[in-house]
């Protein structure tokens, strides 16, 4: 049996009809701009909730013990926090604070919404390089009381309020919890699940706005995160653990990628979020395969009689799953350039428009492509049978 | 006639054979049989719709013999023709292709049989994506023929077909007949034993519609090949070397023309024959029966009952006639001389015994199938007598 004829009949059937191959290709082409759409929201919302604690450059990222996301807001006492400083291989612990319920914020005349409040040190260097350098540009404006800086990705529709101005040099006189506050500059950090907006102050500013949180008597009492850098040499791992026997259990301690990788395992498993995309994307394939058989089918429905013919003249079934499969593996290929081209557009105006940033790693677009061949063969593979059932003697 | 006398065995234990089918004097010959069909039933439909379309079918069909196959549409033909193509599944009897049963065939044994076997369907089945080359190369690739080699058969059986000019145009913008003539190339260009052709000609005008037959008649003999056609083509009944009518399922009549031909000359032969039109000579030679006989074989004894009038068509019988107790030598008869016709005229016992020399092989007419062609000539009996008394 003869499976690769030199004569290139999948293709030269394919592409025969320019009008028809067309709408093949667009259809598959669908379907792979749905897929990619359900990962690139994916990613963006996932991306999204950890944009934070990868911004930060800590080896290390203390948490309270009951603080299942990052966006919940159990915390720990500061003493742990001093329990770290003094252990070894340990260079420096910055606690971080973050307030989204107490924190109402109100442009002059507008509505009170909560928005996301992160204190720190601001005279240390805690974040991410690009960040970082924004923050040392501004950090004598955030020295002065009720100052802060406000994320220009925070959503204008939610608080009626234009950061771009701010970014451009105006400052912009606010409230915040019902006192006065002053936006002397900008950040870009970006929105997730739970935040529409996000200001950074420093810690005295902080202790300004919320001095009774948690009940307590001192506004900085109770942290949110503890960030841990580690001396020059150690190894993350041991001093993790090392730390975490030291705290005892009312923290866990985790690398940064760990709290990363918890987090995104938490919103992906513990929420129907992940089920959603994943669910979306089962669309998207479900979409393709329905979209690829009814092109395939049709080929060979158009075909029947020249394929009968060829069954007459001996050539076999397996050639004919040959046949089909090559065609569906160009009309995957085909379809799939496209939908990369479109998607990629697509989450161009939709990072522009949202403030959600869409990205795709090469594993995702492998995957896609993955999915878009199986798809096209697994319809193709519906398909051919049509094709085995052709009847040469029908053809007398 | 009904060509499924052909299996029954006489009760005289010869071989027995309808005189226009080739088998027996294609087993003088030394023919071998390509297609051997046997009792062969076929049924559409399952349970209370099933019905029979095909009853007791038997046939053989020779290397390199042009068999062309008439009948009226439902006759069952087609489902013939695509019984030996391997396109159905045997159901009842027995069915040979080059040698194989296709009863039970395992289904990759089919598939390489098909290889061997050139189809030519009445549509053209062309894919319109590819030219007339690679169609025509859809089939040449299948049985593996080197590149080059195809390359040059496809481009001389297209130029041959008048379509050199045309060989790397699609199908679209070719015409019916052109079309037509590339599957005729397709069907033809893997060398196959056998060509199974649906009205092969019904598409194109006389001059190419004779070339294509041409080139089947080249074929057969060149090549040894085998054609089969169905065909309502009057211009090109005369390449057959033999026409199976068919009616209602049954082989109504399988004509070898040729074998026709010749009896009706021998027959014309006789003076008291050429009386009769070429339509009662043909039907007399269809009627005909063949027998062959082993050396030595007594075919008729003196003082039997007359039955049967009997013409040689080969080899050479001796006639002895018993003269009180010895066995006198009377004559030795050879191929185109006849016997046995005095019992039947004067309705009495054989008047002499006559034995086959060599291998002979003889055609038969019955009493009563004789005494009705007497009735249609009346010199006939008269010249029958003239003979009688020459010879004595």
């Amino acid at each position: 049996m003869q499976l690769v004829t030199r004569t290139p009949l999948a293709w030269k059937n394919l592409t025969h009809n320019g009008r028809r191959l067309a709408v093949a290709v667009s259809g598959v082409t669908f379907a792979v701009v749905l897929m990619f759409m359900e990962q690139g929201f994916q990613n963006a919302l996932f991306d999204s909730t950890v944009a934070l604690v990868r911004n930060f450059t800590a080896d290390i990222v203390i948490v309270s013990s009951s603080r299942y996301s990052l966006s919940s807001s159990s915390r720990f006492p500061f003493h742990a926090v001093l329990l770290a400083r003094g252990a070894p291989d340990v260079a420096q612990v910055q606690p971080i604070y973050v307030e989204n319920y107490l924190s109402l914020f109100r442009p002059p005349h507008r509505t009170s919404r909560p928005i996301r409040v992160i204190a720190a040190d601001l005279r240390q260097p805690l974040f991410q390089p690009t960040l970082q350098e924004v923050i040392s540009r501004q950090a004598s404006l955030l020295a002065a009381p009720q100052t802060a800086l406000i994320d220009v990705m925070s959503k204008e529709s939610i608080y009626e309020l234009d950061p771009g101005r701010v970014a451009g040099g105006s400052p912009e006189y606010v409230e915040l919890a019902d006192k006065q506050l002053q936006l002397v500059g900008t950040f870009q950090l970006g929105t997730d699940f739970a935040n529409d907006g996000t200001l950074l102050m420093n810690l005295e500013n902080f202790a300004h706005y919320f001095p009774r949180r948690d009940l307590s008597s001192d506004a900085l009492a109770m942290v949110d995160l503890g960030l841990v850098h580690c001396r020059f040499g150690s190894d993350p791992g041991q001093v993790r653990d090392q730390l975490q026997r030291q705290l005892g259990g009312n923290v866990r301690v985790y690398t940064r990628q760990e709290l990363v990788d918890k987090e995104i395992r938490f919103w992906d498993r513990s929420t129907p979020i992940g089920i959603i995309f994943r669910v979306g994307m089962i669309m998207g394939f479900v979409v393709g395969i329905l979209i690829c058989y009814q092109v395939l089918y049709n080929d060979i429905a158009d075909h029947l009689a020249e394929f009968a013919t060829l069954m007459a003249m001996g050539y076999g079934a397996l050639y004919f799953v040959g046949i089909v499969v090559r065609s569906a593996v160009y009309l995957a290929l085909l379809g799939f350039v496209p939908g990369l081209g479109i998607s990629w557009l697509l989450f161009q105006g939709i990072t522009l428009w949202t403030g959600l940033t869409m990205n795709l790693s090469r594993w995702d677009i492998g995957l896609t492509l993955a999915f878009t061949v199986a798809m096209c063969i697994l319809s193709g593979l519906f398909a051919v049978r049509k094709l085995l059932a052709a009847d040469p003697a029908s053809l007398f | 006639m009904n060509a499924s006398d052909t299996s029954s065995v006489p009760p005289d234990r010869h071989v027995r054979a309808p005189a226009t089918s080739a088998s027996l004097l294609a087993r003088m010959t030394g023919s071998d049989c390509v297609i051997r069909v046997r009792e062969l039933n076929h049924f559409f439909g399952e349970g209370e719709t099933r019905k029979q379309v095909l009853f007791h079918n038997t046939l053989e069909i020779q290397r390199g013999e042009i068999i062309i196959m008439t009948g009226p549409s439902g006759s069952g033909k087609t489902t013939l023709l695509t019984l030996i193509g391997t396109l159905r599944r045997v159901q009842e009897g027995s069915l040979q292709l080059l040698g194989q049963e296709l009863n039970g065939i395992a289904r990759q044994d089919m598939t390489a049989l098909r290889k061997q076997i050139g189809f030519i369907f009445q549509a053209h089945n062309l894919f319109e994506s590819l030219t007339a080359f690679q169609n025509v190369n859809m089939a040449a690739e299948l049985v593996g023929i080197e590149r080059a080699a195809a390359r040059q058969r496809i481009e001389k059986l297209l130029t041959r077909l008048d379509l050199g000019h045309r060989i790397h145009y699609k199908p679209h913008s070719l015409s019916g007949g052109q079309r037509q003539r590339v599957a005729v190339a397709r069907g033809l260009v893997h060398s196959p034993r056998v060509v199974l052709a649906d009205e092969p000609t019904a598409a194109l005008d006389r001059h190419t519609g004779r070339e294509v037959v041409t080139l089947f008649q080249e074929l057969a003999r060149d090549e040894g090949c085998t054609i089969i056609m169905v065909t309502h083509d009057n211009r090109i009944l005369d390449v057959a070397d033999r026409i199976v009518n068919m009616v209602d399922g049954y082989i109504h009549s399988n004509v070898l023309v040729r074998e026709s031909a010749a009896i009706c000359e021998f027959l014309k032969g006789c003076p008291s024959f050429a009386d009769l039109t070429p339509r009662s000579l043909s039907e007399v030679a269809d009627t005909m029966q063949a027998v062959l006989y082993s050396p030595g074989t007594v075919i008729i004894k003196q003082g039997d009952v007359g039955r049967d009038f009997y013409l040689i068509r080969q080899g050479s019988v001796d006639v002895l006639q018993a003269d009180g107790k010895a066995q006198r030598h009377v004559a030795t008869l050879h191929e185109g001389q006849f016997f046995g016709e005095v019992a039947l005229l004067e309705d009495r016992p054989r008047n002499a015994t006559v034995i086959a020399k060599t291998e002979t092989l003889c055609y038969t007419l019955g009493k009563d199938a004789f005494r009705d062609v007497l009735s249609r000539s009346h010199t006939f009996e008269e010249e029958l007598r003239k003979v009688l008394f020459d010879r004595q």
